[in-house]
Formats: structure tokens, sequence, C-alpha cells
């Protein structure tokens, strides 16, 4: 162990003592005193940040089992944004929900700090261990609200599901380590490529527990069941903070997995991969026009979402993974952007999240009614937003792999899925009002994070040319 | 002789069990340790092949995983307990205010 490898773990390490300060500053609270917690935690995403650009690289190896190679320092990179922007749009839905400040913003560190870990990791076990810190804080804070029984609710089908992928992946997990004698991805790699032959079958039992076990954590169909419930019953910043962190971890991680240690494998996986991308599209994006409520709707839509990347994964040419990772920025912030929205729209004791409260929003509150819906228009790829450079660039990938049927179902279903979107624009803008009330004006962080939200999303879809070659650069380091 | 297989297998019957209980049970808190009878199937692997190997890997491995299994078990009980104070029930079919 040198001293190198503490650098490498470096933003995992603020991030989480940024968690404890936040523990700690609610402990020692006077009755009644007002810490700005997420302050703390901006402070430690600062941290996280700039040793994340000082790491970019330098290639630093942890302990053997963290590597900060470029792939994953942009993942890192992807996910202090999210971070930055959970905490910054946080405050005051905190304070309006009534939601336990210092337990929040420590919950929200911690799953941050499990996610940046996940990304990085190069190691089963520590892909499990990382997984597992990032899932019982988002379990928690699903259920933060615990008066409320759709957030329990929402929870308690979370945590169930959870726990029961995560045992698949241990099991896989187990298989792998009876075939290749480590947990070490490079090591599983070399193993299974000399004597796949000697144990095929047990190879194809443990690659099939993995899968089950991520499709879970990106909420791929067949194993999406929870989404929506536990979208719907978190708060909205919540919903939006899970749906993009979580699942960035979840495909850097299995993007990882799957092009390191189980590349001789790929035979075997690529139609099951193949299989999952097509079904989550279409199902994603079938269910998502049926829904009126507006946080299960951006859930299907966050499942259509998880099988648009998956096409750059089955694509496994480099021009798939750098979309992969592109892909990853884009709908981390739009998607963050528009759960916030929702959030910002919500009054005490009423959610105002479904369809028929959108009607006339545009009056109310224009602003927020055209943040949302160019955020919506990026979510359903509609140039010159970010989203469109992003699902173009995935649907190169598969063209370039000579994959045209995932090309075409993408295709189609984005079209289906602007529907949705699009009704919820109508809503905005033509409909009469209806009966919600005014929600209070948002406070200045807040518009500043949505203004620059908005930002990066003309920005990444009119120049997205520096960011594109960037992504592509940073998976060369994943051989 | 008790062989390598002789673990295997009663490890696959354990997690077809723990599988089975999530989702025949009709008690969250049978569904709660369904779910730790899956976890400790796949440590029952995880020592047998490490004991086969000669390597004591496989039994630090099942270390960090108990571990989890306990935080886990933690987290999910208060969910539980939260649940039963709003609903006064433990019957998962019970939980319906959510719908596909």
């Amino acid at each position: 162990m040198s001293s190198s490898s503490i650098v490498a773990i470096v933003p995992i390490l603020c991030v989480m003592a940024a968690g404890i300060a936040a523990m700690l500053a609610e402990a020692f609270r006077e009755p009644g005193e007002r810490i700005p917690i997420s302050g703390l935690g901006l402070v430690g995403l600062a941290g996280a940040g700039i040793s994340t650009v000082l790491l970019w690289g330098r290639h630093a190896t942890g302990f053997g089992v963290v590597a900060a190679d470029t792939f994953g320092l942009f993942v890192v990179m992807i996910l202090v944004v999210i971070g930055a922007m959970t905490m910054l749009l946080s405050p005051r839905m905190v304070e309006r929900d009534q939601l336990p400040g210092g337990e929040y913003y420590a919950l929200t560190l911690f799953a941050l700090a499990g996610m940046m870990l996940m990304a990085m990791a190069t190691d089963l076990l520590v892909i499990f261990l990382a997984l597992e810190v990032m899932s019982l804080a988002v379990y928690v804070l699903t259920a933060i609200r615990r008066g409320t029984e759709a957030s329990v609710e929402g929870a308690f089908k979370y945590f169930i599901l959870g726990g029961f992928s995560s045992a698949f992946f241990l099991y896989g997990l187990a298989f792998v380590y009876g075939i290749a004698h480590t947990t070490k991805l490079d090591g599983v790699g070399s193993a299974l490529a000399g004597e796949a032959a000697s144990h095929p079958t047990l190879a194809l039992v443990a690659v099939g527990l993995l899968l089950v076990g991520f499709g879970f954590k990106v909420s791929a169909v067949p194993f999406h069941m929870w989404t929506p419930d536990a979208y719907e019953g978190a708060p909205a910043i919540v919903a939006g903070f899970m749906s993009t962190g979580v699942k960035a971890a979840a495909f850097a991680a299995f993007v990882r997995v799957m092009v390191t240690a189980f590349e001789p494998l790929r035979a075997a996986w690529l139609p099951v991969i193949w299989v999952m991308a097509a079904i989550t599209m279409i199902l994603g994006t079938v269910v998502g026009v049926a829904q009126t409520n507006l946080k299960r709707m951006l859930a299907y839509s966050s499942i259509a979402h998880a099988g648009y990347i998956l096409i750059g994964l089955a694509a496994s040419n480099d021009v798939g993974r750098g979309a992969i990772l592109f892909y990853l920025l884009v709908y981390g912030v739009t998607n963050l952007g528009a759960f916030a929205v929702i959030g910002l729209l919500a009054t005490p004791g009423r959610a105002n999240d479904d369809l028929a409260s959108m009607a006339g929003l545009s009056n109310r509150h224009p602003a927020l009614a055209a943040v949302f819906a160019v955020l919506l228009l990026s979510l359903g790829g509609i140039p010159p937003t970010a989203g469109f450079v992003g699902k173009w660039y995935i649907f190169n990938a598969a063209v370039r792999s000579g994959d045209y049927g995932l090309a075409i179902i993408g295709v189609l279903t984005s079209v289906v899925s602007i529907f949705f979107y699009l009704r919820v624009i109508v809503m905005m803008y033509m409909a009469e009002p209806g009966d919600a009330p005014s929600s209070p004006e948002p406070s200045r962080a807040a518009v500043l994070t949505l203004a620059a939200t908005l930002i990066v999303t003309f920005y990444l879809g009119i120049l997205p040319a520096p960011m594109l070659e960037l992504a592509a650069r940073s998976v060369g380091s994943l051989f | 002789m008790v062989s390598l297989n002789h673990y295997l297998f009663l490890s696959a019957i354990l997690f077809a069990i723990g599988t089975t209980g999530v989702f025949l049970r009709r008690n969250v808190i049978t569904v709660l340790l369904s779910i730790e009878i899956m976890l400790n199937a796949a440590n029952l692997t995880i020592v047998a092949f490490g004991r086969d190997f000669g390597a004591v890997d496989g039994q630090i491995i099942v270390f960090f995983v108990v571990t989890v299994a306990a935080a886990e078990a933690a987290v999910g009980l208060a969910i539980v307990i939260a649940l039963f104070r709003l609903r006064e029930s433990l019957d998962p079919d019970a939980f319906t205010s959510l719908k596909w």
C-alpha cells in the first residue's frame, strides 16, 4: 500500500467527510438553530470535483481494488454535478416538507460516496459493498417522509426488490469466485479467457445472476417493477437524485464488469442485453403513455432511457461506450432538473404532481413552465437540446456495429415517447388553469441551478463536440 | 466425506428456498428472513469454494457480506416498523396505495 492508494480515493473521502460533518452538525445543533448543512455538502463536493480534475489522466489505483481511470473519473464528475444540483435545490424543499435536515443531507452524501466508489471499483466485492452503501442510503431517503403512506410503501417495495437483487448479485459473485479464484475484474477476465471451456455452465450461471443484480439497479425490464412506486413515493428531489445518480453509478459498474471481466463470454451475454434493451425501451414508452402522474410518467421515461443506454452496451464498441458516458451526463442533468421542477411546484400538504395540476402553469409560473418544457423536450430528444445529441450518438453506435434492429426500435420508441412529453407541455401552455394553487417562489439557489441546467442542455445540444470527444477518450482507459 | 458439491448443492437449495419465500410468504418479516436466507446461501457457496481452494479470502469476503446483511436488516426492519405504524398490517397484499 502506497500513498497513491489514498490519492485514488480522495474524491470519495471528501464526500464521505462531508456526510459525517452533516451528521455531526445536526447532532450538535441547538434547538431552533439553523445550520446551512447543504453548504457543507457543497464544500465536500467541490473537494471531490477538484480532486477528480487533478487525478485526471494519472491512472492512480487504490489498494488494488479501485481505479481512478478516466472512465471512472468521468462518472464521478457526473455524480459531482448531480450531487451539487441536489444540494442547491434541496434546502427550500426540505424546509417545506419538514424533512429531517441532517439525516437528509448526510444520507444523500453517503449515497453519493457509494456511487463514486461503485464507478471506480475494479473488484466485484467492492462493487457489491459500494452498491449496498448506495442502496441502503437511498432506501432510507425514499422513506424519509415516514408519516406518508406512499413514501414508506414505495421504500418498502424498493427495499424488498433491492435486497432480492443484491442476493442474486452476491450469488453471482460467489460463482465468479469459484471459477476464477478471485473477485478482481482483470483476474476474472483472464481466468475466463483461459479456462472458459472448463466451466462453461458455471460461468454462464454467474453472468446471468450478475445480470439480474445489475438489471434491478438500472431498472431494466423485466426488473423494473420497483421504479414507478419508489419514484412516486419518494419526495420529488429524492426521486430525481436516485433516478440519475443510482443509474449513472450502476451503469458505470455494469459496463466495467461486462467489458473487462466478461469480455470472453460476450457471445453469451450479448443477445440477453439486446433483448433487455429492446423490451426496456418498448415497455417504458408504452406504459409511460398511460400515466397521469408526472412522477410515474418520468419513472417510466427513466426506464425507457435505461433501454437507450443499454443499446450503447449492446453495441460494445468504443463509440457505444463513449455514448453511454455522454448520455449519462445529459440524462442526469435534464432528468434531475425535471424532477426538481415538480418538487418546486408542490405546496405544503399537496404534491401537485398529476397531469391535471399542470393546466395553465404557463400563466402562474411562466419561467418554471418554460424550463420544464425545455427539459421535457430534451428527454424526448428534440433538437437543439442535449437529449437529441445523446440519442443520436447512441443510435449511431448501434448502426456502426451493424445493429439496425435496436436503432430502429430506439427511434420508434423515441417518437412515441415525445407524445407523453408533449402532452405535459400542451397542458401547461394551452389548457385552462385548474384549481391548482400557486407555488411559492423558488429560492435564488434553485433559480440559478435551473438556469445552469438550461444552459447545459442547450450548450451540449448545440456544441456537443468537446464533451463528446472527452467522453470518447475517457472510455479508452477500460482496457 | 462431504465434498464441495454437497456444499454447492445445499446452498443452491437454500437460495431456491429464499427466492420462493420472497414471492410466496404473506408476512413481510418472513419475506425479510427469506432475503437473509438467500444472502447466506451465497455466503455458504463462497466459504465452500474458499475452503476447496485452501484460501482464506473466501472467509474474508463473507465477513464483509455479513456486515452488509446486518445493516440491510436494520434498514429493512425500520421501514417495516414505519409501515406497520401506518397500516397496522404485515400482509404485503395490503400495501396497494401505489399501483402500476
